[in-house]
């Protein structure tokens, strides 16, 4: 299935679990699971931001109810978890092994190898490039949230799992995921607008129609200029980004990288004790 | 019953006895009430039995098959055996594809209801206000009825809960009804000093020994606009009859039962009644709700439904023959084109605590299930007609496609199981192309969506500690595919046979978990 309806889904799961915190509506958490596990299913690379969700989830539930706290977990993990066991079983079954994440082969379309060498490098420069597209309105309902009566609500953070998947997605295939991310993004956006709608005032309704009409058109334009207009130009950006970006990454990757899996003493003794 | 010198009554009694010499006596309703029954016990016991066989002989399960069913039967069978000789492959083909398919499709429909039904969780169709600003003097005679039997241990308890109903007491006509050998249970019923007003009735011993049969006996002597039903170790929440009151009043016509929802008291007892209580609250706050939204046809709980009692004298009362009396009443209603409501009160019951006497009850409850499910597909034409498709589909997939389901599912299980221990080549060789894929559907999704749907049971009622007992509903699918065979046994050899459930079991207080 192609990668744009993959991200629509994971879209409608995170809706349907910000409906489900905000409303505590218990057919919007059934919804969210089964979609978050749907996810899981087209897009294992999902995975990798579980963690991200049990965090939320944990804090963002109801602190007085402390016996719904473990059932709402439970809920939400049940599906992706007898879906990590679905593949696994299927993977098992035609003599792959019992593969937690990962199929070889092609079943349902799920072929996938994972390389995990992201080239941080190019993947910054882009990531740098597709900044003023992506924030537009993403940041305009990101910074609508935080200045809010209520901001800290922990569910907002919910907002944030597009960018954490497109970080995350990157990483696992070493190549930028590139601006096909931009739709969850927009997406969450008009769902965010949809839930929070009685929470806008109307002056704040207006400026949102508006980025969102300056968001579609600035979309346009970016991939018409991309694609005709600017070639020449877009490589005169990547080639300054490189020259801002390089030290950085090179001290980076002489750290951090060659010092993996952890900080070595060399690494902790040069921020501590130099 | 009458003023004093009557002209009426004595043109009538003149005209029905020529001149005879009346003598005039002053009794109470109680005691006329006995002579009645004395004089008409006969009749009256016969009008129970055979009132809707008479009148609606096909909506009566007295025959458990028609000529009909039973010449499709047969062919059917005699196809079967036929194609299984000639045509083997084809024939398991066709049966794996129907059966993946009904699983598929009874899995997929709960889904959707729970998660139909889910979305009008927080809806309150009566609110607290409506009861507070009732003016009680508006308030309708209401009828209750309350069959018991061999209910010693609980029939004290019984009494006392239903004191404890918000209605004024003299407008309730409160009716139990006995079987008359039953003296252990009228002699309990008789210490606990029940108020006057409520009655004994007295219900001579006849064939089939069954509740609807003493409900339409009830029925008779029902003196109510309203009427409901509760069973012998029944708690209902004390607002219950004035908010079916309301609820009628908000309703058009057409409504003419609301049913409660029921739960359990005793749902700690042990694993069995956290897994039934888990059942219970995913049924009736969920797929009951579920059922309401889509306009479908609602097969009724046994207890605690309110009925306008000339609607429900016009349908022609319980079927006696049925052991899911209640279930066949709520269908055959809206094959009438009547409806259904969903109130949101609850009844609390006691939960079922030995598996024998679960599987007992269980199975009752199955065999009804598989006689509405007969009852109603005699006419199919006629009944698409009355309900549309929806309603038709929903009989098929809810009433006899869960008996269905629950009598093949252990073959599927031993399947599977022989498959992935044996590796045997025979499973594989049918399972390939479209086939595999609802298979491996069914096995993965269809039974974790059948443990997972029972999670949302806990939210509503935040019985939020039962959540983890929801992944033990395999084993209580065993024992509900045990039963369904004990059904399916008795349908043939013993299709009137009330399974009688045995309550009083809990050492629990009705009170220990319920808070109103």
């Amino acid at each position: 299935m192609m990668l744009i309806f993959k991200l629509i889904i994971f879209s409608f799961a995170n809706y349907f679990l910000t409906e489900y915190f905000k409303e505590k509506e218990t057919a919007y958490l059934f919804l969210g699971s089964l979609t978050t596990a749907l996810v899981y299913l087209l897009l294992p690379e999902f995975v990798i931001i579980l963690p991200f969700y049990i965090v939320i989830f944990f804090f963002a539930l109801d602190q007085k109810e402390k016996k719904k706290r473990p059932a709402q977990l439970m809920t939400f993990l049940m599906p992706t978890l007898a879906a990590v066991f679905s593949l696994s079983y299927i993977s098992w079954v035609y003599g792959y092994g019992m593969r937690l994440i990962y199929l070889s082969g092609s079943i349902f379309d799920l072929s996938a190898a994972g390389v995990f060498a992201l080239n941080f490098k190019d993947f910054l420069l882009i990531l740098a490039k597709n900044i003023p597209l992506i924030s537009l309105i993403y940041i305009f309902v990101f910074f609508w949230l935080l200045f809010k009566k209520t901001p800290f609500r922990v569910y907002v953070y919910l907002y944030l799992s597009p960018i954490l998947l497109y970080i995350g997605y990157s990483y696992i295939y070493g190549i930028n995921a590139g601006v096909i991310f931009y739709v969850p993004m927009l997406l969450f956006s008009l769902f965010y607008f949809l839930i929070f709608l009685d929470e806008f005032s109307l002056t704040m309704e207006r400026f949102f129609y508006f980025f969102l009409i300056v968001n579609f058109i600035t979309l346009l334009l970016y991939l018409l200029a991309v694609m005709i207009i600017l070639p020449a130009f877009e490589i005169g950006i990547i080639e300054y980004l490189n020259e801002i970006l390089n030290p950085v990454l090179v001290y980076f990757k002489e750290y951090a990288f060659e010092n993996w899996p952890g900080p070595g003493s060399e690494l902790i003794k040069y921020f501590y004790f130099r | 019953m009458t003023r004093q010198n009557n002209k009426e009554v004595k043109r009538i009694l003149t005209r029905k006895f020529g001149s005879i010499e009346i003598e005039e006596l002053l009794i109470t309703n109680r005691d006329l009430r006995m002579v009645l029954e004395n004089i008409y016990k006969d009749e009256m016991v016969k009008e129970a039995v055979e009132g809707l066989f008479y009148r609606h002989p096909e909506e009566s399960a007295s025959r458990v098959f028609t000529k009909r069913q039973i010449i499709f039967f047969v062919l059917l069978a005699v196809a079967l055996i036929y194609s299984f000789i000639y045509y083997q492959r084809a024939s398991i083909n066709f049966f794996l594809y129907f059966f993946n398919l009904l699983f598929m499709g009874s899995i997929l429909f709960k889904f959707v209801l729970s998660i139909i039904g889910a979305l009008q969780e927080r809806e309150e169709f009566i609110t607290q206000e409506e009861v507070e600003s009732i003016d009680e003097k508006e308030l309708p005679i209401y009828s209750i009825l309350v069959p018991v039997y061999k209910e010693p241990k609980i029939i004290g308890t019984l009494i006392q809960n239903l004191k404890k109903l918000d209605y004024p007491s003299a407008k309730l006509d409160i009716l139990f009804l006995f079987e008359e050998d039953d003296l252990e249970t009228i002699n309990k019923a008789k210490e606990a000093h029940p108020p006057d007003n409520w009655n004994f009735i007295y219900i001579p011993k006849s064939h089939p020994q069954t509740k609807p049969k003493a409900c339409n006996y009830g029925l008779k002597e029902a003196r109510g606009e309203f009427l409901t039903i509760y069973d012998a170790e029944d708690m209902p929440e004390p607002d219950q009859l004035k908010k079916a009151y309301i609820a009628f009043q908000k309703s058009d016509e057409q409504v003419i039962c609301y049913q409660s929802a029921l739960n359990y008291f005793n749902r700690k007892d042990n694993l069995l009644t956290k897994l039934f209580t888990l059942e219970y609250s995913y049924w009736f706050d969920y797929m009951l709700p579920g059922l309401d939204a889509l306009k479908l046809p609602i097969p009724l709980g046994g207890t605690s439904n309110h009925f306008r009692i000339e609607k429900l004298r016009e349908l022609g009362g319980w079927d006696p023959f049925n052991v899911t009396e209640d279930a066949d009443l709520g269908i055959r209603a809206n094959a009438r084109g009547y409806k259904v409501g969903i109130l949101n009160s609850t009844t609390y019951e006691e939960a079922n605590n030995k598996i024998r006497n679960w599987i007992n009850q269980r199975s009752r409850w199955q065999k009804g299930y598989l006689q509405t499910f007969l009852v109603h597909n005699r006419h199919p034409l006629k009944f698409i007609q009355n309900v549309g498709l929806r309603g038709w589909f929903t009989l098929q997939i809810f009433i006899g496609g869960s008996v269905l389901t629950h009598l093949v599912a252990p073959f599927f299980w031993l399947l599977f199981l022989v498959w992935l221990l044996s590796g045997m080549a025979f499973a594989a060789e049918y399972h390939i192309g479209l086939l595999l894929y609802i298979s491996l559907w069914n096995l993965l999704f269809g039974n974790f969506l059948g443990i997972y749907l029972s999670t949302m049971a806990v939210f509503k009622r935040k019985y939020y500690d039962l959540v983890i007992y929801a992944l033990f509903n395999p084993i209580y699918y065993l024992l509900q595919s045990f039963s369904a065979w004990k059904a399916l046994k008795q349908l043939f050899f013993n299709p009137f046979y009330w399974e009688k459930t045995e309550h009083g079991l809990t050492e629990k207080e009705v009170n220990d978990d319920v808070d109103f």
